[in-house]
């Protein structure tokens, strides 16, 4: 579970720190950094998992717009297996050439050092925190990407197994495909890969298709299944297809032809059983548009229902369904004072004056001054 | 009878989320369908017994204005230091304040009040031992029964809830709050 974050001169955070809890509900006007702040876990994905080059996941544009200085720093805590980890980055901008590279770069274990990356030299730590190999390499993308498997890394890997399963989701319907090339077992931001994702699911966790189908048949009116079928001489590649029902008439429908809300409800109740909430975390930016406000509570109680034990949860949203239903998890309000730096801080509501959660934030009441 | 259940549709004012859960288990394992429910939990810290007092005449009010519709309501907070009938009569004067009648008995409202806290009831359906209604489980500087709930729950909540529902008929409760509430409950199906 991540305990601790602090951001400094990346967008709309200076000196930015967040002790988040377990079910986060992150509310704010418009520009207030909630968006950011997924952006900002994002990027840590796609830089200590998958390898991405930092100028492309930190780019130049990311500075702070009125902060001159050339570093970006971002400390992640996190609880994880029982262990306390840290993981500090460093990011050097050269402003001129709008290119990035990593200064420094570290993660902790319960006080020692795992992995340790400054000014161009990776210094290896085994599990006991005892160096290990040490060598140079260009400050272009994390080397923890690379690591290998090995006994001797355990206690690292367990760290970016750990961000693996940090999973940022803002769905954007218009981007979602149904064709799949391939399996892909995370799915992507947009949900623009659901069919391959969909795909992964088929074969690593074919036992929850049921409860899915079961969960899609009472949220969508004639819902049956899913199946991914062969688009025909293109070898690998698969089309996602949903069966359906109407007048006793079974009939298909391409995954691409079903309606925004529709394709939303498939893919916000596969996330329910395709994310095992587990260590990782799930970061929602805004879920439920294009879903009907009479399905919003229940998929919401569904989704509190999946992390009542286990799992961090982040939604951020502004519609006064989810208001209402998420403001009694833990609310966090994000806020820039004058336009200047995000800050967060908890939400805090009056139970006396009858207003809904909504209505109180809309009127600038959920603050507790 | 299972039919029926099915069919109902109601309100559920809970103080807080833990409460709220335990009713979501409750209603499952009753025969309920969860999804002709909507919930109105208290946001945010603080006392939420106040949202559940000052949110109830309205929807009493909606009830009634539907009568021709199958609804209840579920109107659950802790009792504190207030216990069950003094709860239960400030609901009653929530209602008054709003110039509505107090419920009738062939009402389906349910006002159910766990004392001191939903997590004294979640323990004694649990079978822990020595649960009771104060406020501290022993001496005043132990451990609230929420921390204890916790404590011996924790890694488990839904795993606890869930056990705690199914127990809610079969179990032998030693708390007075808790043998009430069962009765209250029953209001809502009748």
């Amino acid at each position: 579970m991540i305990t601790r974050i602090f951001i400094d001169n990346y967008r709309c955070f200076t000196n930015f720190e967040f002790e988040p809890k377990r079910l986060n509900f992150l509310m704010g006007a418009n520009g207030s950094g909630k968006s950011s702040f997924f952006d900002l876990t994002e990027a840590l994905a796609r830089l200590v998992v998958r390898g991405a080059d930092v100028s492309e996941v930190f780019p130049t544009s990311s500075l702070t717009r009125w902060d001159s200085r050339n570093t970006q720093r971002v400390e992640l805590e996190a609880d994880v297996q029982g262990n306390r980890y840290r993981y500090v980055l460093v990011v050097q901008h050269d402003r001129e050439h709008e290119r990035a590279v990593i200064l420094s770069e570290e993660v902790t274990r319960a006080g020692k050092t795992l992995f340790a990356f400054d000014s161009g030299t990776v210094r290896l730590h085994n599990n006991s925190g005892t160096k290990g190999a040490e060598f140079h390499i260009r400050g272009d993308k994390s080397f923890i990407a690379q690591i290998e498997d090995r006994p001797v890394t355990k206690d690292l890997l367990v760290w970016r197994g750990f961000i693996e399963k940090i999973w940022t989701v803002r769905l954007n319907t218009r981007s979602m495909s149904g064709v799949s090339r391939d399996e892909e077992a995370t799915l992507a931001r947009s949900g623009s890969n659901f069919a391959s994702w969909y795909r992964h699911l088929t074969q690593e966790r074919a036992d929850r298709l049921q409860s899915i189908w079961s969960a899609l048949e009472v949220v969508v009116p004639g819902f049956r299944s899913l199946k991914l079928v062969s688009a025909g001489g293109k070898g690998r590649v698969r089309e996602l297809v949903a069966k359906m029902t109407a007048c006793n008439a079974e009939y298909d429908i391409d995954f691409d032809e079903l309606s925004d809300g529709q394709r939303t409800l498939i893919v916000l109740y596969t996330l329910l059983e395709g994310v095992s909430p587990g260590e990782g975390a799930l970061l929602l930016d805004e879920p439920e548009i294009h879903v009907g406000i009479s399905e919003i509570q229940p998929w919401l109680v569904e989704l509190d229902s999946r992390f009542e034990s286990d799992g961090q949860l982040f939604l951020a949203s502004q519609n006064p369904e989810v208001v209402d239903y998420m403001a009694a998890s833990d609310p966090f309000l994000f806020e820039r004072p004058d336009g200047g730096p995000a800050r967060v801080r908890p939400a805090i509501f009056d139970h006396e004056s009858g207003l809904s959660a909504a209505s109180q934030l809309a009127r600038g009441l959920a603050d507790g001054r | 009878m299972g039919a029926d259940r099915r069919q109902l549709r109601g309100i559920v004012l809970a103080e807080d989320r833990r409460t709220e859960r335990f009713i979501r288990h409750l209603l499952d394992v009753c025969g309920f369908d969860k999804r002709k429910f909507r919930f109105h939990t208290a946001p945010g810290q603080g006392s939420g017994e106040a949202w559940v007092r000052v949110q109830y005449p309205g929807e009493v009010k909606l009830l009634r204005a539907k009568v021709h519709q199958r609804l209840c309501l579920v109107a659950i907070c802790d009792g504190d230091a207030l216990g069950v009938e003094a709860r239960k009569a400030q609901l009653d004067e929530a209602l008054r304040q709003a110039d509505l009648q107090t419920r009738a008995a062939t009402e389906r409202i349910a006002t159910p009040v766990p004392t001191w806290a939903i997590e004294n009831w979640l323990l004694d359906l649990l079978g822990e031992p020595n649960i009771n209604e104060a406020k501290k489980p022993s001496t005043e500087a132990g451990p609230t029964w929420k921390q204890l709930f916790e404590r011996a729950y924790g890694a488990d909540e839904k795993g606890a809830l869930t056990e705690a529902a199914n127990r809610w008929d079969t179990a032998n409760p030693r708390l007075p709050s808790l043998e009430n509430g069962r009765v209250e409950f029953e209001r809502i199906d009748q």
